[in-house]
C-alpha cells in the first residue's frame, strides 16, 4: 500500500512539474521595450489630402507591374515600391491598376518561393473588397488589404529567416512613399504639406538595419542604402523653424528617385 | 490516502492558477478589449482598419513600459488599445510629442486602456504603455497592445 502511495505521489509530482513548466512560460528578462513603428504609404497621402487635390496625383504614380529581375532582394524592393503605387491608385479611384499591381506583388511572392496560406487568403479578400458597393468602405478596405498583402510577404520572409529581404520590401515602400509625397509637396509647397516628410525615426531604423547588414555582410548595395538613409535622415528632420524647406524637399526627392533607379535597374 | 489525494488535487489547482498568468492570456485580453473598442467605434460610424502584425505582447516588470515611436499623420485616426495578463492590475498609456512633452495622460484604473490619436498636425510622437501595478507578490506581467486605424464613414 505504502509503495502504491509513493508511486502515485511521484507520478502526481511529475505531472505537476510537467504541467507547470509547459503552461507557465518562463518570461524573458524584463526591460523597457522600444518599437519603431513604420508608417504605411497611405498615411502620408491622407495627410496631403487637406493640402492638395488628389485628382492631380496620377502624374506621381508608377503604374508598371512587371518585375523582371531574378535578384531576390531586388524583387523584394520592387514589391515595396509597387505596394506604394497600388495605394496611390486607390486614392485616384483607379482600382483596376491597384488590382493589376497587387497581382504582380502576389506573383513576385511566388517567385520568392514563399509558402503562405495567409498571402492566398489576403489575395481572395482583396477580390471581395474590390466588389464592395459602399465607395468609402471600399477605399478603406482595399487600402487595408494592400497593406496586409505587403505585410504578409514581409512576415513570411521573416519567418524563414530572410530578414534582409523583408527589410528590402519595407525599404522599397518607404522610399517610394517618400518619392511620391516629396513630388506632391514640391508642386504644392507649404510648410504644413512638407510635414508629411517628418520621418526621423524611420530613417534611423533603416540606417541602423542597413548599417548592421553592411557590417556583417558588406556589399555595395547595403553600403549604398546606408548612405541614402543617412542622407535622408539629415534632411527629414524639421529645421529650427519646425519646417522642411522646398529646397530640402527637392533634394529628398532626388535621393529617393536615385535609390529607385539604383535598385530597380 | 485521502489526504494524499487532496494534496495532489491542491497541487493541480495551484498549477492551473499559475498557468493562467501567461502570455496567451494577455493576448486574449488585448484581442477581446480591442474587439469591444472596435465594435463601439463601428457603432459610431467609423470604419476599422487593422494592419497585419499590429499587436505585440511583452513581459514587463512593474514600472517598465513599451515605447512606440513613429510619425503620426494628420488625416489619420490611430487607436491604441492595451491590456495584460492576470498578474497586471494597472496599465496606463501616455503620449508625448517629439520633444517629450506629455500630450495625453491616460491614467486610468485597471488593465484595459486605450487612446484615440487624431493628430492636428503631422509629427513624430512617442507612445508609452506602462505596467503601473501588479498583483501582490508578482514582479511583472505580460502586457500587450494593438494599434489600428479608424476613418469616419459617409
Amino acid at each position: 500500500m505504502k509503495k502504491n502511495i509513493l508511486l502515485f505521489t511521484g507520478v502526481a509530482l511529475l505531472l505537476f512539474l510537467l504541467f507547470t513548466s509547459c503552461d507557465r512560460q518562463e518570461p524573458p528578462p524584463g526591460g523597457n521595450v522600444f518599437i519603431q513603428r513604420l508608417s504605411n504609404p497611405d498615411e502620408a497621402l491622407n495627410a496631403l489630402i487637406a493640402e492638395t487635390n488628389p485628382a492631380t496625383w496620377a502624374q506621381y504614380r508608377d503604374t508598371s507591374t512587371a518585375i523582371t529581375t531574378q535578384d531576390r532582394e531586388k524583387i523584394c524592393y520592387h514589391i515595396g515600391v509597387k505596394s506604394a503605387n497600388a495605394l496611390l491608385s486607390v486614392f485616384l479611384n483607379d482600382y483596376d491598376t491597384a488590382e493589376k499591381i497587387s497581382k504582380s506583388i502576389k506573383d513576385a511572392a511566388n517567385k520568392l518561393n514563399i509558402k503562405s496560406d495567409s498571402i492566398e487568403t489576403v489575395a481572395k479578400e482583396l477580390v471581395e473588397n474590390l466588389a464592395e458597393k459602399d465607395e468609402k468602405k471600399k477605399q478603406t478596405k482595399v487600402k487595408q488589404t494592400l497593406n496586409t498583402l505587403k505585410d504578409e510577404v514581409v512576415k513570411a520572409l521573416n519567418n524563414i529567416g530572410n530578414e534582409s529581404e523583408a527589410l528590402m520590401i519595407e525599404y522599397g515602400a518607404w522610399i517610394e512613399a517618400i518619392r511620391q509625397t516629396s513630388l506632391i509637396i514640391l508642386d504644392n509647397y507649404s510648410p504644413e504639406a512638407a510635414s508629411a516628410l517628418f520621418r526621423k525615426g524611420e530613417a534611423e531604423y533603416f540606417k541602423a538595419n542597413f548599417g548592421s547588414l553592411n557590417l556583417h555582410h558588406p556589399s555595395a548595395g547595403y553600403k549604398s542604402q546606408l548612405e541614402a538613409s543617412s542622407k535622408l535622415l539629415e534632411l527629414i528632420i524639421p529645421g529650427p523653424d519646425k519646417t522642411i524647406s522646398s529646397e530640402a524637399v527637392k533634394t529628398i526627392n532626388e535621393i529617393a528617385t536615385q535609390v529607385n533607379a539604383n535598385v530597380m535597374s | 490516502m485521502r489526504r494524499i489525494i487532496s494534496l495532489v488535487l491542491i497541487f493541480f489547482i495551484i498549477a492551473l492558477m499559475a498557468g493562467s498568468a501567461t502570455e496567451q492570456e494577455a493576448i486574449d485580453n488585448v484581442i477581446s478589449y480591442a474587439a469591444a473598442a472596435a465594435a463601439y467605434l463601428e457603432e459610431q460610424g467609423y470604419y476599422i482598419e487593422v494592419p497585419e502584425n499590429a499587436g505585440q505582447v511583452f513581459y514587463l516588470e512593474k514600472g517598465q513600459y513599451i515605447k512606440i515611436d513613429g510619425t503620426f499623420y494628420s488625416g489619420t485616426n490611430y487607436v491604441i488599445v492595451a491590456s495584460g495578463g492576470s498578474n497586471a492590475t494597472d496599465i496606463d498609456i501616455e503620449v508625448y510629442d517629439e520633444k517629450w512633452s506629455l500630450i495625453f495622460d491616460g491614467n486610468t484604473d485597471g488593465i484595459d486602456t486605450d487612446v484615440i490619436l487624431t493628430p492636428g498636425y503631422t509629427a513624430e510622437m512617442h507612445v508609452a504603455i506602462k505596467l503601473t501595478a501588479t498583483k501582490a507578490g508578482a514582479k511583472g506581467a505580460y502586457v500587450g497592445f494593438l494599434l489600428f486605424y479608424v476613418s469616419k464613414g459617409k
